[in-house]
């Protein structure tokens, strides 16, 4: 026993990484606690470790940043033209459902008050083809993709009914595969069929916190307010949630 | 860019070894990761509207954020690496859509749970101001060591890869530049305490 210092202190990486032996471990242990000096000197160790980690991530993030300039335009995802020609097809649905809305409300004296309002929270989300998987070799469902992106709703769906019958593919893209069919069915007011899509997706999936939101404005347009509410609410109590805002407000609006 | 980087085909459990092997294979994994998940930017940036520029710096930080979480094996594959992937860049992202990029390097500060071991033995990371203060004490040593650090300490490179990216005659010149460097590092720490 009572081997130097320099001896303990050459076993500290290991023990910090959890690569002593029991009996190695237990060693340590009661010298740490038999020499300050020794203790003092584990503490400066790690400071110096942590030290060295937060510079490594700091230069890892630098390494990251700049590998996006060696990327050419082309393969750079999104671009400014998108955008912009996403917007305008955004304006025009606001526009085409803003009248729909409203002569739907005016023939329908059981709408709840909250479908007016409801038609400034309700736009597509954006399915762009050019960022698909390159993989992707599934044709009924980049046709698909694009009569949604046309707003041809019906002819989506029917395209996406294809899709379904690949298994794999649909297994793999159901989070994209329902909330497309979802927010079509929602676009056709079938709200039973949209609400059954977007239940199928499961809460770890990425496109969850998006079918979230349209499943609750779908509940809305339905006018099961109870049911939208338990949907915003859950959207509201998620700290991240993209929607988080909107969410609260529509909450306000139900109450109202 | 290596064409290795562009390769897809890696499974997610080959990944997370290649990550925590550390030296050359970690390179290789982190240049993969960079292109795996490039497909989620157009996502995350029509959704939240954020520029290019932070789209791309909340991205490089989740991709950071996302080898920590590996490094500490928080990560061990029980969801799809891509979902697990995705959650991140979206809290990430959000939090700079909040916050209007004023937290730019914030979120790689985290140091207080980096290695839980460390934490329960001193519980000396927990203030983001604590991990600002190791930042500039690294900042202070000259190039020449923090890279010898760095490879050692984060990139995980073995003594004999560390002399022959830095150039030294061999195992032993590495190991003994990478102790003098590290006792210049705890001296710099000392200063402050």
């Amino acid at each position: 026993m009572n081997k130097d210092l320099e001896y303990y202190k050459n076993k500290f990486d290991d023990y910090l990484d959890g690569h002593l032996n029991p009996e190695q471990l237990e060693e340590l242990k009661t010298e740490l606690n038999a020499r300050p000096n020794l203790s003092a000197e584990l503490e400066r160790h790690v400071q110096a470790r942590a030290a060295i980690r937060a510079f490594g991530e700091h230069d890892q993030k630098d390494k990251f940043n700049s590998m996006f300039d060696d990327i050419g335009p082309s393969e750079n995802p999104p671009n400014q033209p998108k955008t912009k020609s996403a917007l305008i097809w955004a304006l025009l649905g606001v526009a085409v459902l803003a009248a729909l809305f409203l002569f739907y409300n005016n023939s329908k004296s059981t709408s709840t008050n909250i479908n007016k309002p409801l038609i400034a929270y309700l736009e597509d989300p954006s399915a762009n083809l050019t960022r698909q998987n390159a993989k992707v070799s599934n044709g009924d469902w980049l046709a698909g993709l694009e009569a949604y992106n046309n707003q041809s709703y019906s002819q989506a769906l029917e395209y996406f009914e294809k899709v379904r019958t690949d298994e794999a593919f649909a297994t793999d893209n159901t989070g994209q595969l329902n909330l497309y069919s979802g927010v079509c069915n929602l676009r056709l007011e079938n709200h039973d069929k949209a609400i059954e899509a977007f239940k199928t997706v499961p809460t770890n999936n990425p496109m969850f916190d998006e079918v979230q939101w349209y499943l609750a404005l779908t509940y809305l347009q339905k006018g099961e307010n109870k049911n939208a509410t338990l949907v915003l609410q859950a959207i509201v109590d998620q700290s991240s949630h993209f929607k988080k805002g909107e969410a609260k407000e529509l909450l306000l609006r139900i109450k109202e | 860019m290596s064409d290795l980087s562009r390769n897809t085909e890696f499974t997610d459990a080959e990944l997370l070894e290649m990550i925590v092997a550390g030296g050359q294979k970690y390179q290789q994994a982190s240049e993969i990761l960079f292109h795996k998940f490039q497909g989620f930017i157009p996502k995350v940036q029509d959704k939240l509207h954020l520029s290019q520029t932070h789209i791309q710096d909340a991205y490089s930080d989740a991709l950071v954020k996302l080898i920590r979480q590996i490094k500490l094996k928080k990560f061990r594959g029980e969801s799809k690496l891509s979902t697990y992937f995705f959650s991140i860049f979206n809290n990430t992202a959000v939090d700079v859509s909040r916050k209007n990029s004023s937290n730019k390097n914030i979120v790689t500060q985290e140091l207080n749970d980096y290695n839980l071991r460390e934490r329960d033995l001193l519980q000396i990371l927990e203030a983001k101001s604590e991990a600002k203060n190791l930042m500039s004490k690294m900042a202070q040593l000259g190039t020449t060591c923090q890279k010898i650090l760095m490879d050692w300490g984060y990139y995980g490179y073995s003594m004999e890869e560390i002399a022959k990216r830095a150039k030294l005659a061999n195992e032993g010149s590495a190991r003994s530049m990478k102790f003098k460097c590290l006792k210049k590092l705890k001296s710099l720490l000392d200063v402050e305490a």
